[in-house]
């Protein structure tokens, strides 16, 4: 009885080890493949956004050299960038509107708002203050990847629909290797 | 009947239980309709009745019923403020463990097509290819190690909520069907090992086809605590056995999809009270019936205990 005991105790905290060591695997990877970040506008030069907490960093590093074992085998350079969210952090309703700038490869776009227009890349209402609203970018590599440390570098630019005015700017830096990613981080910072 | 009057054991209800089987069919669809997009009715529901609190140019998905982050945020207080922007938050945490605790999972055994969807498709592989966790696993420690793991490892990694999420590419799946095949263009690590443990290792290819149901599914585990807990409470409606004519023939163990029937035979020394051990676990039970349907001295039954 006893050992039936322990071991249904032993199968409970390895189940609880190994749920640990996915989630340390996810925390590798999360920098590497869709990888989320907020965005607040409007916003003064770079100082909204960021990896997790909204308005953290001010930009973005992905580093391929963190892709998890089975994107890098089947689908290395196709990068997801997708907010959490886009934030109206001003105090007047705005229609809005996003781009890409400077990466140099095809960029597709998406978002669950039922007044995305995909061709405009707008979403179609006012958004309030306080309102948010998801948009996800997939950056196509060319495969194999490019070489060198810096992959692909543009800024993520969220406009005034209506006025045509710059809200905020969110650099990005495609890197390899965590020194790259360091570096890149240099540069971007706010 | 006495069981030691049975000297062959009669041939499975196959009717009753394929009956029951179809009808389960048939209620996936349902739950399509419920919680998935395109149809998302509750999702549209829910928006039509709180169209302040619900982000009303969302376009309505399983999403907008999340299974898993409301459970993940019940170790998060600095959460549960947030739980207010969507009342089908609560469905998860509160909901559907107070209708476990009144009736049984039956949201788990009827209703959620991402549990029976590699339930349904693991009929197709015949069961010498499957494999059988019961007797190799401690399958309530594993179930509810996972439940604990989950809540806890934001705190010292990164959660495993919603990259290793069943209920995505469940929506992925149907949104395929109707069009929308751009979730699939995207592969993502976490993506491919959710398909793979979820429909095939777990599923198609585990007996009972619901491993992902028993092991990895937080909400599940969440309903079958608040199930199994209050069980013991005779006047609530669970699946129970009465041995005074079960035969011992382990037809219920053998097409329980959670493995959650244990059968012990009788003893066979002279003397010794000939009655067989039946057991549900009722920390797996997700009320599914087929073993009720599939008993053929109609042993199982659902209901209050007499």
């Amino acid at each position: 009885m006893r050992s039936r005991r322990a071991g249904k105790l032993l199968w409970f905290a390895a189940t609880v080890a190994i749920v640990f060591a996915v989630g340390s695997y996810r925390q590798f990877t999360q920098t590497g493949e869709s990888v989320h970040f907020a965005l607040n506008y409007p916003a003064e030069g770079q100082s909204a956004g960021g990896l997790g907490a909204r308005g953290a960093d001010g930009y973005l590093v992905v580093d391929v050299a963190r892709t998890g074992l089975i994107k890098k085998i089947l689908q290395p350079n196709v990068i997801n960038l997708s907010t959490h969210w886009l934030h109206n952090a001003g105090d007047t309703p705005r229609r809005i509107r996003v781009s890409a700038e400077g990466f140099g490869y095809p960029i597709r776009w998406e978002s669950t708002d039922k007044t995305w227009n995909e061709e405009q890349l707008e979403i179609g209402r006012t958004l309030d203050p306080g309102e948010d609203v998801t948009v996800d970018l997939f950056v196509t590599l060319p495969r194999p990847l490019p070489p060198g440390d810096v992959l692909a570098s543009g800024d993520i630019v969220v406009h005034d629909a209506d006025t045509g005015d710059r809200l905020t700017v969110f650099p990005v830096r495609i890197v390899r290797g965590a020194a790259a990613a360091a570096e890149a981080g240099d540069c971007c910072a706010p | 009947m006495h069981p030691s009057d049975a000297s062959t054991p009669p041939a499975p209800r196959a009717e009753a239980l394929r009956r029951n089987r179809f009808t389960r069919f048939g209620f996936f669809f349902l739950g399509l309709a419920i919680f998935y997009a395109p149809f998302a009715l509750l999702g549209r529901l829910v928006g039509w009745i709180f169209p302040a609190s619900m982000p009303g140019t969302w376009v309505p998905d399983v999403h907008t019923n999340c299974m898993r982050m409301p459970v993940g945020w019940l170790a998060q207080p600095w959460m549960w403020g947030w739980m207010g922007n969507n009342p089908l938050y609560f469905t998860p945490i509160i909901l559907l463990p107070i209708a476990a605790v009144a009736a049984g999972p039956l949201f788990c055994g009827w209703l959620c097509p991402a549990g029976s969807f590699p339930e349904f498709l693991g009929r197709i592989v015949p069961d010498r290819f499957k494999w059988d966790f019961k007797g190799m696993v401690e399958i309530t420690s594993v179930r509810y190690g996972f439940l604990v793991g989950f809540l806890i490892v934001p705190f010292v990694a990164a959660s495993v909520c919603c990259s290793f999420c069943n209920f995505t590419w469940m929506q992925n799946t149907v949104s395929a069907l109707f069009g929308n095949v751009a979730p699939w263009l995207y592969i993502s690590t976490t993506g491919v090992l959710t398909i793979v443990i979820w429909i095939f290792l777990l599923g198609m290819f585990t007996k009972g086809g619901r491993g992902w149901c028993l092991f990895l599914c937080p909400a599940g585990s969440l309903m079958s605590l608040a199930s199994g807990v209050t069980s013991r409470f005779k006047w609530l409606p669970r699946v129970r056995h009465d041995a005074t004519s079960c035969a011992s023939c382990s037809n219920c163990e053998d097409v329980c999809p959670v493995r959650a029937i244990d059968v012990s035979k009788p003893h066979e020394s002279p003397g010794a009270a000939p009655m067989p051990q039946v057991k549900v676990n009722q920390l797996l039970c997700n009320v599914c019936l087929d073993c009720v349907r599939g008993c053929p001295r109609g042993c199982l039954r659902y209901g209050r205990a007499q």
